[in-house]
Parts: C-alpha cells; structure tokens; sequence
C-alpha cells in the first residue's frame, strides 16, 4: 500500500487534531477547579465560621466603633488628604459602614422604607463558600481554610489585583504607599502591610487562634454582631439564621456569603 | 610584538585595578565578628527552643517553617519538650526543629497559652513538655527584645537583609 502526500496530510492533521483533546479530557477528568478545595488541617476541621448582623439593635455609631476596633487590632493606615479627609482612592479598609442601596443592590426598591435608606450597614470580607478571589489568585496567597475562613498570605501577594476585580464586594485594598506612616498607633503583636499588596479582613484568624471573638464582635457591646460555627447545629449563628429572616449581600452570584442579615 | 608598551600598561592598570580591594584595605584590622548581644534579661526567660549553634545555622528555616505553618495550615502552636527535661526518645520528629505535633498532646491549648502569652511569656510549661506561639514578632521578640543589638548585628554584618521587617513590626528599641 502507498500513501500519497494528500493522504499523509490528511492523517497527520486527523491526530494533531485529536491530541489537542488531551488537556480537555485532563480538565474534565480532574473534578475540581483549581485550588479552592483543599485539604483540612486537622487543628480545624468541621468548623465553618460565619457572622450574623442584626440591624435591629445595630447603631450607626457601632458601626464606627466595630470599624475602629477593626483597623487598631490589625494596623490598618488612616489614609488621609492634606486637608483631613479621607483620600478615597488610597484608603485601605476592612471593616465600614454602607447605605442600603449599595449594600443590596439587588434587592432595594424606588419605594424603600425611609428607616432601611438611612441605616449604616456594616461591610466586610464575605469569607465566600465559593470566593472568587481565591479561584483568580495566580499565587494562592489568597486562599480559603478549612474552617471557611479566606486568608491571605502575605509574604505570598504580588500585587496583581486581580482579586480585587474578581471580589463583587469590594471587601478589597491595595496598598499604593508604604501603610506605616499612615498608622496611629502600632498594635506590637500584629505585623502592618508593605507598598503594593492587598489586604482584607480575615475574620480575625489571629484572635481565633487563642479562643478570643473577633475584635468587631467584641467591640459591639448591644451583641449586634454574632459570630460563630454554621456546622455547629446549637451555634448561636445557626439558631440566629433559622429563627429570622436573613439576607446575605448578592446572592445571586453564588458566591454564597459567610456574612447574614437580619434586617 | 606589536604595540607591546600599549598592552603591558593596560594589563598593569587592568591588574591594579582587580586587585584594588586588596591593597586598598592592607594594613586594617579586619572588622570583628560581631556577637549578638544577649541580655541577662533574655537569659532569665529561659533556654531558646534550640541549642545556640543549631539557632544560628538554621533559624531561617525555622522562621520559614513557621510561618507555612501558621498561615497555610493554621497551625500556630507548637510543642516542644522543654530542653532541661529533653530525653532522646522522646524527639519525635527529625529536621530543623524537634516538634511534636499538636494533635499528639493533650493539652488546653487555647487556655494557659493565651495566658501566658498575654503575659509576656511565650513559654509554657505543662509537665516536661512546653507550648510556644509560631511567631517571630510574638515569641521570638518577646525574649530578644532588641532587633539591633541582636537581629542587625550579624545582618548587617554579612550584608543581608531579610525582609521580615517590611511587616512585622520589631519591638521598641530602648534608649540607652
């Protein structure tokens, strides 16, 4: 038998074709993306943390506090303009005060009750069942623990910011300057941030660490904030969530937030 | 040769020229080897995790092994048996630092250790084993409580500069 050039041609584009089918059949045989899911230390295993805001007792002048406490505990920069105001496109944040409209947008209406217009509605890291920015991440120094918490490792951040443009929330901030100059006063026993990485909350892992509730929830003496395990059924969350109505911001996303409402 | 005279003098400067360190530092004493001051106030807080020499070949993989620890596996704690009561049975994991995982012992971990941490103290004594926090700013700081009389000294020295300090926040240097 001999084979033409024609014929030879027509083989050899038959099997570069089907090679390139390889790393497809690699993807869907794998199971799982990319390295949201990972292994459970055993330290915290079964824990999956999540925060419950009741706006009912919530105060807008809590808010401000739970910020506070928020930006002392973790050395979070007051970046100001010269003449004292907040410098909005270098401000680093992890824990503020929304309207409503911004908080919900996908839930607000022209005709809103006047009381939900004017609250101030407390905003942080969602710590997502599925987080975006973790799923962006070129480095996995974002990432999510087993007990749901997403933390960031800094020593690993290069700065891209693409979480930031992967997380819906804003929960986000990058550090245009060097933070330091910028910090009142220095907690000893948290480190600060560099020029040119991100940072978020991180539901207070550091005070976990040693049994101690996060320095917002601490802050809120009405026990507005509520923090707990979802996974514990007699949790104060869990009982929080089954006995009034909640929302969690965008759910529609399916990012699925670790942050309720009870509005 | 051509242009012989041109080539002697150019290799006569090139020589003098690698050569410049040399004869440029002849007849200074050598700098001294520099010892990182360690206070009689550090030797009352007890023996280090690891003997002196061990401390001073590795303690950047042990910085390193920490914070992987710390941050990916969240696991801040760690055991060790306290050196004066150390028998070599009881070593259990061979490497840079002899660590006895967490899950192993029985002990509160979250009670006595915030304690004692809170209260300037990083180690724990529960029978012969102790309980440190992973932290350079929190244990390691809280003994050596200069970063220039101790951290700086041999840093500066060789020249090398760690960037653990971009972040973390070194204690506050005590006016002499």
């Amino acid at each position: 038998m001999t084979v033409d050039r024609r014929d030879f041609l027509k083989i050899a584009g038959l099997a570069a074709a089907g090679l390139s089918t390889v790393p497809v059949a690699q993807v869907l045989t794998e199971g799982t993306a990319m390295g949201v899911e990972e292994k459970a230390p055993a330290a915290t295993a079964g824990k999956r943390w999540a925060m419950v805001v009741d706006m009912r007792k919530l105060t807008p002048e809590e808010v401000e506090h739970a910020s506070h406490a928020c930006h002392e505990a973790h050395n979070v920069p007051n970046i100001v303009n010269a003449d004292g105001s907040t410098d909005t496109k270098h401000e680093i944040k992890w824990l503020w005060g929304g309207e409503y409209e911004f908080v919900f947008p996908d839930a607000t209406s022209e005709f809103l009750a006047a009381n939900y217009k004017e609250k101030e509605f407390p905003i942080l890291c969602n710590h997502c069942a599925s987080p975006p920015c973790v799923r962006v991440c070129p480095t996995q120094a974002t990432f999510k623990r087993a007990d749901g918490i997403v933390v960031m490792d800094m020593h690993r951040c290069i700065g891209c910011r693409f979480c930031m443009a992967g997380c819906p929330y804003g929960s986000r901030s990058f550090n245009f300057m060097d933070p330091r100059p910028f910090i009142k006063k220095t907690n000893p026993l948290y480190p600060t941030r560099m020029k040119g990485v991100v940072e978020k909350c991180n539901f207070c892992a550091e005070r976990l660490f040693k049994g101690l509730k996060p320095a917002c929830v601490e802050a809120v003496h009405s026990g507005a904030l509520v923090f707990g395990d979802l996974d514990d059924p007699s949790s104060d969350v869990r009982r929080l969530i089954q006995e009034h109505y909640t929302i969690q911001r965008k759910p529609s996303l399916g990012t699925g937030p670790s942050v309720y409402y009870i509005l | 040769m051509y242009d012989g005279g041109k080539i002697i003098t150019g290799l006569v400067i090139a020589l003098a020229f690698l050569t410049f360190p040399f004869w440029w530092n002849k007849g200074q004493a050598a700098q001294p080897k520099p010892v990182p001051v360690i206070t009689d106030q550090t030797k009352a807080m007890g023996p280090c995790i690891q003997p002196k020499e061990k401390m001073i070949t590795t303690h950047m993989q042990i910085l390193d092994d920490w914070r992987n620890k710390v941050v990916r596996d969240a696991q801040r704690y760690e055991a060790q048996y306290a050196p004066k009561t150390r028998e070599p049975e009881m070593v259990a994991v061979e490497g840079a630092i002899e660590v006895v995982d967490n899950s192993l012992l029985t002990l509160p971990v979250i009670g006595p250790t915030r304690d004692l941490v809170s209260s300037g103290d990083p180690k724990l004594n529960v029978g012969n084993a102790v309980q440190i926090e992973r932290s350079l700013q929190n244990s390691c700081m809280k003994c050596h409580t200069s970063k220039k009389d101790f951290c700086d000294k041999c840093h500066t020295y060789a020249n090398v500069d760690p960037t653990c300090w971009d972040c973390h926040v070194a204690p506050e240097e005590k006016k002499q």
